[in-house]
């Protein structure tokens, strides 16, 4: 989960400082090296580390809730990683899915293919804005995926 | 009971909509559930429903077959599709090569 905070951070500011050196420099291939760049870090870049993080972060945020206390200072920051962590990734599959729908005619231009294109990538946008579905459902069955192992271990009985 | 009803839906889902562009991710997909499915078909052969623990012990080979028949399918399509990407990159370049040594 760490390494999971850590990475678009750490972009940005590899962004910044290749900004900065267009700035001082101002070369051509430095220039061009900062614009693939940058189509890479917004957003590409973080909609698939989200993707593929996706059921690992969400199992850690269940075994957190597990153990949530606010003992000391390392149990609360814990605790709050874990409940910001599984908000932001609920609301991440809720907001993206509401962009892909509300963008659907124009998820096929350029702008938004050179940000975008991670989320709805290799699927199919003729069928219309029910595809959406399917990311939609890759996220929920990844939190009920953890939830079914983590938290309702005990529970369940054949 | 919940990744049975999950993983029963995906299908259906998989099915319905065939969301993917191209047809082999579809059948891929469809493979990759199915799989899971027969796996967790098997873990109801490990709950008291049988008792016999060699029956249990022999039913953990068939589930290693499965296992092992769904990493070998998705790991061979992988590499044969790397391969193929390969090979006609290998092409591009030959042919380029020898267009630029007639000019």
């Amino acid at each position: 989960m760490f390494l999971y905070f850590l990475v678009f951070p750490v972009m940005v500011i590899v962004d910044f400082t290749v900004r900065l050196v267009i700035e001082i420099g101002g070369r051509k291939s430095t220039q061009s090296f900062s614009e693939s760049l940058r189509k890479k870090i917004y957003w590409n870049l973080p909609i698939r580390l989200v993707l593929e993080s996706y059921a690992n972060v969400i199992i850690c945020c269940f075994i957190q809730f597990q153990n949530m206390s606010t003992d000391s200072v390392g149990q609360s920051i814990q605790s709050f990683t874990a409940v910001s962590a599984f908000a932001g990734l609920v609301l991440f599959a809720i907001y993206w899915s509401y962009q892909t729908v509300s963008r659907f005619s124009s998820l096929e231009d350029q702008e938004n293919v050179d940000k975008f294109i991670e989320f709805y990538d290799l699927l199919t946008l003729k069928k219309g804005p029910k595809v959406v579905i399917y990311p939609m459902f890759f996220m929920m069955r990844r939190i009920l995926f953890g939830l079914a192992i983590v938290l309702l271990d005990n529970m369940i009985c054949f | 009971m919940a990744k049975y009803f999950l993983i029963i839906f995906a299908f259906i889902l998989n099915g319905h909509l065939e969301p993917f562009k191209e047809p082999k991710h579809n059948v891929l997909e469809m493979f990759n559930e199915a799989m899971m499915m027969v796996v967790l078909y098997h873990f109801l052969l490990f709950t008291p429903m049988v008792y016999d623990p060699e029956t249990k012990f022999v039913i953990g080979y068939s589930v290693i077959l499965t296992t092992c028949t769904h990493i070998y399918v998705n790991l061979h399509l992988m590499c044969r599709d790397a391969y193929r990407t390969l090979k006609i990159s290998y092409m591009i370049h030959k042919s380029r090569k020898a267009f630029e040594e007639t000019r």
